[in-house]
This record gives C-alpha cells, structure tokens and sequence, in this order.
C-alpha cells in the first residue's frame, strides 16, 4: 500500500498542478476556436522529442522549439485562401508523420514511443515536482494578466482592438502558453492526449456555466475528477493512466449531457 | 471659455488616408476631423467605404497610407455593426458590462436610461436585435469615452425606440462629454441630429451642416434631390418632433420594447 501511495502521490500532484492551468487555457481555446490548433501543437511534440532525442538534448528543449517554429510558421502561411482549420489539419498530420518516422530510426527513443504518445504519469517523480510548479505559477500569472485583454478578444476581436487591445500580442501570448502547456503535458498525458485534457473539461463546463468565471471553475472541477479519479482507478485497474484519465473525463461529458438532455424531454 | 479653445484644435485628424483592399481603393485620400463633443454623422451610399473609415480611425485597418493625430491619448467606444460572439462562450448582459470599470452612479444611470435592467441576466447571443443596440451603447458608454463610435446603431429598432435612440444620442456629449461619431442611413436624423454632416463616396464628396450638404451636386447625385427634408424645430418641451412625451422622467432615454 504505501509503495502505490509513493509511486502514485507524485503523479497525482502533477496532474493537479497541471488541472490549473489546462482549466483557464482550455476555456479560452474553445471561446477562440483554436481547439485545432492546439491539437496541432500537441502532435508536434513528438517531433520535438525526436529531435531532442538525436541531438541528445533534453526533450523540454526539443519540444519547445517545435512550439514555438509551429507559431512562427503560422504566422507566416496566412492566407485568406486557405481555411485556418484546414491548414491546421495539414501541420498536424505533417508533424505527426514525421515525428513517429523519426523515432522509429531512433534505436534509443523507439522502446518509449507508446510513453511519448499516450504519456506516463507515473514516471514522475518528487525532483520533478518543484520545477514543473513553479513554471505553472508563471504560466498562471501570464495568464492572469492578460485575461481580461483575452475575453475582450473573445467577444468580439473588433471591438477589442478598437478600446486599444492589441490582439496580435494577445495572440502570441496564447500560443506560447498552448506551447508551454505541451511541454509540460507530455510526460503526464502525451502527445496524442493532451488535447483532450483541454478540450473535454471545456466543453464539459459549458454545459453548466452561465459566466466565463463559473466554466473555467466547472473546467476545473471536471478536470480534477478525471485526473484524480482516473489516476487512482487506472492503478486498481492496472491500465493506462493517460487513457484512464482521458477516458474518466469523456464519461462526466456524456453523463451531463444526457442528464441534461433527458431533463429538457421530462 | 476654455471649450472654445479646445474646440480649435480637433480631438482626431485623419489627413490624405487611403485604404486599399485586394487592389481596390476603398478609401482615397480622406481628410476628416472631429471635434470635441461634435456629433458627425457619416453617410453614403452602399460599399462607399463608411465602415472603412471607422475602422481607420479605430485602428482595426492600417491604412495604405496617410496619417492620423490626436490631441491626447484617446479613449474610444465603439459599437459594430455586427455583433455575434461564440456561442461557446457564456456570456449574460451584466458579465458583459462588468468589463467595463465604471463608478456604480453613473452605470446605474446608464443602465436606467437604456432601458436594460431587465436584460441583466439574458444571454448576450439570445438578445434580439433592438436589446442588443441598447446593450451594446450602454456597454460603450460605462467606458467614458472621449469618441464614442457607432455604426448603423438603428439596425433592427422599431420606430418608436429609433426615436428615443436619437434623441438619446444627441444628448450625450453635454451628459458624458464624448464626441460621436455614426454611420447612419437615416436622413432624418441626419438632419435633425447631427452638427455635421459627412457624405462618403470613396473619397469625401461634400461636408458641413446638413442644411448646406443637401443644396450639394454629388450630395443630390447620390441620395436624389425630389426628398422632401424635416427640418428640424428645437421644440424639445412639446416633444412634437420625436418621441412621445414621458410622465415619469423628462431626460432623454429609451424604453424597452413591450414584452410579448
């Protein structure tokens, strides 16, 4: 029993620590439609990790500079020809594609492929603690700041402009916290899920909130359940956490939204 | 008297803007000011470039050319023509006006004379056309802005509101001390409400008090000469001219439709 409590306790800390800001974040990637591109970013980590990986450099290195060349190459293919989501398709699966082809080449990555793809909480340990928190609070403060700016941008870009937001920073200032927020997710959830860790709780609190404030609080509720409940069961179960979790979280989604439906027939 | 002064030097100068979309000229060469407290109305015909120039001077468009001063550094409010946030989002009347830091006398007056109290906890994407005008000027206004923006703001009013809406809109430069500037279709309130008049045609065809715009070539070349113009009587006390006269409050404002 206390060998499950020191093996699980570290991970469940993480994936808390990890729910305060995958709530505000995830809120906001749905209010701005970028739902696509953080998927985009999410499977671009894996090409980051390769090539950390082969430059032997360590991989929080390697999936930051995806992060931020996957931005900067956005920026740069806008073009009113071409739908945003659909360019956003085109990355990801780029990204995808490339990231696995290189890994498999990698004979000292390709044993952890599945663990870079579905994540391993459980591989976290106390040292890791400390550091990941600390970024969480900066990345929390970040958002803090600029959270007002955002839900302007959110209800109506124009307007917002003209009362002197500047959206394009605001913009880049999303981005780079989605990109910091993968960077941390990977070893939690993985490249293949940690878009669902945003979107599910999201969308879950839009159902039961009347305000911007009550979704990012019901975001975070769901989030924590699904984390807490998925890690703890995944253990009893012995399966996956990532999926458990992942898995957890859709459950709550189709629960509210056939209590809610069935209420509305009654 | 101070505002004399200060009505010498405009609060926003827009000299020789050109804007030029796809390889079109949307905007040539506009010279435009506004004054302080000045309310301007811009009219013309459809795709003449009116929403254009108030994105220019919102800063939304960066124009092709051409150069924009201001006296000081300027608070606008602007009120679009088209307002459909996400339905992910959600958002009541009162969150949406919370945004906007304002001392509770004045949002309590301003909530009152728009007539939203009721709408406090309605969605803002389920708001019908008419609250959502009303919304949308109360919101611009607990900004205290120096130039307050409005474009087509008479989108989807009956003609009862449509009236109290003009005259509620003439009265605010005295009450908040904003300038206003609208886009507007309506020659009626052209004339009665507004001290100038600009009429937009890609390029500026003619400006100046509504009276002498109307005597103007390109003025009648766009809008006809056969109109048969209000002139406008200031006999605010009998309220003959606009809205129908109020018992229980005698300052301008709008009430909120019937319920059905």
């Amino acid at each position: 029993m206390m060998d499950w409590l020191s093996l699980l306790l570290p991970a469940w800390i993480m994936g808390t620590l990890l729910v305060f800001l995958t709530a505000p974040l995830g809120c906001l990637m749905l209010w701005r439609r970028m739902s696509f591109f953080a998927d985009t970013m999410a499977h671009g980590t894996l090409l980051g990790v390769a090539i950390a990986g082969a430059m032997s450099l360590p991989l929080w290195l390697g999936v930051s500079f995806i992060a931020v060349l996957l931005v900067a190459v956005l920026w740069v293919l806008y073009d009113p020809r071409l739908p945003n989501d659909a360019l956003l398709a085109l990355c990801s699966a780029t990204l995808l594609c490339s990231g696995l082809l290189f890994i498999q080449h990698l004979p000292g990555l390709r044993p952890e492929l599945l663990s870079y793809l579905f994540g391993d909480l459980l591989t976290i340990s106390w040292s890791d603690l400390p550091t990941f928190a600390i970024v969480i609070i900066v990345a929390l403060t970040v958002l803090y700041k600029s959270w007002q700016a955002q839900i302007q941008i959110a209800i109506d870009q124009d307007m917002a402009i003209s009362e002197g937001v500047n959206a394009k920073w605001q913009r880049l200032i999303f981005m780079l916290l989605l990109a910091l927020f993968t960077v941390l997710a990977l070893r939690a959830v993985g490249s293949l899920l940690m878009g669902a860790l945003l979107v599910i709780p999201a969308l879950t609190a839009r159902l039961l909130a009347n305000s911007p404030k009550q979704m990012v609080v019901w975001a975070f509720v769901v989030a924590q359940i699904g984390v807490t409940v998925g890690l703890w069961s995944s253990a009893g179960l012995n399966t996956s956490t990532g999926l458990t979790i992942v898995l957890t979280m859709s459950l709550l989604f189709a629960a509210i939204f056939c209590i809610q439906k069935f209420k509305k027939l009654s | 008297m101070s505002q004399q002064s200060l009505s010498t030097s405009p609060l926003i100068q827009l000299s020789k803007i050109w804007v030029n979309i796809d390889e079109r000229d949307i905007l040539k060469a506009i010279d435009f000011s506004l004054q302080e407290k000045e309310i301007v109305t811009l009219i013309g015909p459809n795709g003449a470039g009116k929403s254009t120039l108030i994105k220019v001077m919102l800063g939304i468009i960066k124009p092709k050319s051409g150069e924009i001063k201001t006296s000081r550094k300027l608070k606008f409010s602007y009120v679009p023509q088209k307002f459909n946030p996400s339905h992910s989002l959600p958002l009541r009347v009162k969150d949406l006006l919370a945004l906007e830091k304002c001392p509770a006398d004045i949002k309590a007056e301003i909530i009152r004379d728009t007539g939203i109290a009721k709408l406090k906890n309605s969605k803002v994407q389920q708001l019908s056309g008419g609250e959502r005008q009303r919304v949308l000027l109360a919101r611009a206004l607990l900004r205290q802005p120096d130039i307050l923006v409005l474009d087509e703001p008479m989108q989807g009013l009956d003609i009862q509101s449509e009236a109290e809406l003009y005259e509620y809109v003439r009265s605010l430069p005295e009450k908040y001390g904003c300038a206003i500037l609208m886009v507007s279709h309506d020659l009626q309130w052209v004339m009665q409400g507004t001290n100038r008049v600009v009429c937009l045609n890609k390029h500026i065809c003619c400006s100046g008090l509504p009276e002498s715009v109307q005597q103007h070539p390109e003025y009648q070349a766009i809008f006809g000469t056969n109109r048969v113009f209000y002139q406008h009587h200031h006999d605010h006390c009998a309220h003959g001219d606009s809205a129908t006269p109020c018992q229980h409050d005698p300052r301008p404002h709008i009430h909120p439709e019937p319920e059905a």
